[in-house]
């Protein structure tokens, strides 16, 4: 992890890692499921926690958003853009 | 005429929907903590409090009424169609402003009266939230009811309102982010759902009185289910128990059955009926509903288990566990649940396909379904091995057929992982789509919904057993008994089943299988399990002796058989396509004849190159 960056992408966390989402990937391809993650709570500004990754791979990785816990495979959590709070 | 009027029951998934449908009405539906369980829509009948009759309608659960499964397509669809009377919104109160943001979208999008259930109620109560019930009621301009899906009392109130909203007026659409514009371009939809988020956190701020706790509970036991050496140790644990279980666990009750059936047959035949009326019930009906209704415990153990697993929450955490696994042969993480069904009974397997988003991975995961060992191969298994492979110990405690069975289980499952590489490689080519999967928070397991969810399970099971395979072993029944000659001796050698049999032959000698297997091979196509009681058939009117169980049964055959046969056979039966229902089942969920033909091509042509494989190896070296 670069440690004088502040913008990472959410695939880059490890369990145990708050951030802020501060932007979304604008990649039109991705634009529906960009949605659905707008639905179940991944909005700009909100704040977000990494819980777990599966054993071994250490992928997919398990997020607490608005007291919800979503899995999301590492790739597709890259299409977030996130600022680490401590 | 009056027309029974309908009442749409509408909620997230998790939000406990389904246990509130079964609470309500008498019906048999299942409910589970597994986002999307709900696959087609349930209806039951509801008595309201003046004793109107009304039909409740368990709509499809879904995050949003944009729609992006094919579930929340069903979900948009139905309530665009005005065809409801009320809407009985379901939402979770323990995810206050997810539950608000559902609300109003569902409330802007349709003037239909509506109510909503704030449902774990005890749940939100325990962790300490406080909402303002009656300030949210005025602000949503609806009726809201506190509930516990879970609990008998837990729902009162909920026909009352539901009365009191049908029979009132219409709502006004759109009160909350007025009227929406229907050509949306993407990036505005965007705005949209972030303008519902904070249409709904404005809300929350005026009745929420105090944050709850988060779910520690979940939280303590997700860090052992998903510890990175303890969760890899707790899913094999997990499933080593449930297949342990559902063999150790349904053998006595396989054995009552087997008996019971045994008896019925001696008794039968030693009635004074007409020789004719006492073999077509012993040698048919018997014989055939024997030889199926002995794994219904089995199927019962292994539904109990998952219904189990789902509803307490952790399947979702399989999927989490093992999603990059199964990408490894191209699969999605939640093929896992419907590969699992299988291993009980393929069609189960194949409806809860309908959790896969992209119809593309439905498809990869429908057609190598097959390949895993359901319950109506270990009949046959269990014949064959008896017959052919010596029962002598190989390590330890261990004994030679034993393992060969668990072996027969690995060879189908790992045939579908490398069949389900391989489609995806040639085939159904394309990226695997995103996962996103909620993990729910972890529930104790409602009785009522585990033994609502088996009964439905085993009536399924049970129409089959009481339809087509006794219809079947009716048809198998005449056919190797008839024609009777005017005069002489029956013999079976005449029967159609054996000209049949003998038509065949040319087709299936380079597997090494005589016209007898011929014969019974026919009916499998219906029911693998039938082979069992064909042969028993067969077997029973040749030598015309007691040919009652699987063990007299596998002493005939092996001493009329070749071991490369047997063998042969075994092969056959690892990837035979079959039953008929697991093809009609297919082709009704894909909306393909195409994809079913596909199927059924490539287990055939698997099935007939490994038996032929197999034979000439085994002659080959001689066995």
């Amino acid at each position: 992890m670069i440690l004088n960056n502040n913008n990472l992408l959410l695939g880059e966390l490890s369990p145990g890692d708050h951030a802020e989402i501060t932007g979304f990937c604008a990649d039109e391809a991705f634009l529906s499921f960009l949605q659905r993650l707008h639905e179940v709570g991944f909005l700009l500004g909100e704040k977000i926690e990494v819980l777990h990754e599966a054993p071994v791979s250490r992928d997919p990785i398990s997020i607490k958003i608005k007291g919800a816990t979503y899995a999301l495979r590492r790739e597709e959590a890259n299409l977030i853009h996130v600022k680490p709070i401590s | 005429m009056s027309v029974k009027r309908k009442i749409a029951l509408v909620g997230t998934p998790n939000a406990g929907k389904t246990a509130l449908f079964n609470h309500l009405t008498h019906s048999h539906q299942r409910v589970a903590n597994y986002s999307g369980v709900t696959v087609d829509s349930a209806e039951a009948d509801l008595i309201l409090p003046n004793g109107e009759l009304v039909s409740l309608v368990d709509l499809p659960g879904a995050y949003s009424l944009r729609p992006y499964t094919d579930e929340e397509v069903v979900l948009a669809k139905a309530l665009k169609s005005d065809a409801f009377d009320c809407l009985l919104i379901v939402v979770d109160a323990t995810q206050p402003e997810r539950a608000i943001r559902f609300m109003i979208e569902v409330l802007d999008s349709t003037d239909c009266p509506a109510i909503v259930a704030l449902n774990m109620e005890d749940l939100a109560r325990e962790r300490g939230f406080e909402i303002d019930l009656a300030k949210l009621q005025s602000l949503m301009g609806v009726t809201i009811v506190s509930t516990v899906a879970t609990r008998k009392h837990g729902l009162r109130g909920v026909p009352e309102a539901v009365e009191k909203a049908a029979n009132g007026p219409k709502r006004k659409k759109d009160q909350f982010l007025g009227e929406k514009r229907q050509d949306l371009s993407r990036l505005d939809v965007s705005m949209q759902i972030l303008n519902f988020y904070k249409k709904a956190d404005e809300i929350l701020k005026q009745v929420l009185k105090k944050q709850g706790r988060p779910d520690f509970r979940t939280e303590r036991i997700d860090r052992a289910i998903l510890h990175p050496v303890l969760g890899i140790f707790i899913l094999i644990l997990v499933l080593g128990i449930t297949f342990q279980l559902m063999f150790n666990l349904a053998h006595y009750p396989m054995d009552w059955i087997d008996s019971a059936f045994d008896w019925a047959r001696e008794s039968v035949k030693a009635s004074a009926l007409s020789p004719i009326l006492k073999s077509f019930l012993a040698d048919g009906v018997l014989a055939g509903l024997g030889g199926t209704l002995v794994f219904l415990p089995q199927i019962v153990i292994l539904f109990a288990l998952i219904l189990f697993l789902e509803d307490f929450g952790f399947m979702a955490r399989a999927v989490f566990l093992l999603d990059y696994w199964m990408g490894k042969v191209g699969l999605h993480g939640r093929a896992f649940l419907p590969l699992l069904s299988s291993y009980a009974c393929a069609v189960p397997g194949i409806l809860s396909t309908k959790t896969i988003e992209n119809r593309r991975d439905r498809i990869l995961t429908t057609l190598i379904i097959p390949l895993t060992t359901c319950s109506a191969r270990v009949p046959v298994y269990t014949l064959l091995i008896a017959a052919f492979i010596p029962n002598v110990p190989v390590w330890g405690g261990i004994k030679l057929q034993g393992l060969v069975m668990l072996g027969l289980y690995l060879v189908g499952t790992l045939s579908a992982l490398m069949m389900g590489a391989l489609l995806k490689k040639f085939f159904l080519k394309g990226k695997r789509p995103p996962l996103l999967i909620e993990l729910p928070s972890y529930k104790v397991p409602s009785l009522k919904t585990l033994f609502k969810g088996l009964a439905y399970r085993t009536q399924l099971f049970l129409n089959r057993v009481g339809t087509i395979i006794l219809a079947l072993t009716i048809v198998i029944w005449f056919l190797v008994s008839f024609p009777k000659p005017e005069n002489g001796q029956f013999s079976i050698e005449d029967s159609y089943a054996a000209r049949m049999g003998h038509v065949l032959e040319p087709a299936i000698r380079p597997l090494g299988f005589n016209w007898k297997i011929g014969m019974a091979l026919i009916p499998t196509f219906a029911a693998r399990e039938v082979m069992v009681s064909t042969l028993s058939t067969v077997y029973a009117v040749k030598e015309d002796a007691e040919v009652s169980n699987t063990s007299k049964l596998s002493a005939l055959i092996k001493g009329e058989w070749s071991l490369a046969t047997g063998l042969s056979l075994i092969a056959w039966f690892i990837f035979a396509p079959s039953c008929i229902s697991t093809l009609a089942t297919a082709r009704r969920e894909l909306k393909s004849t195409k994809w079913m033909l596909v199927m059924m091509g490539y287990l055939f042509g698997l099935a007939y190159f490994a038996s032929w494989l197999t034979y000439h190896l085994a002659k080959h070296y001689n066995l």
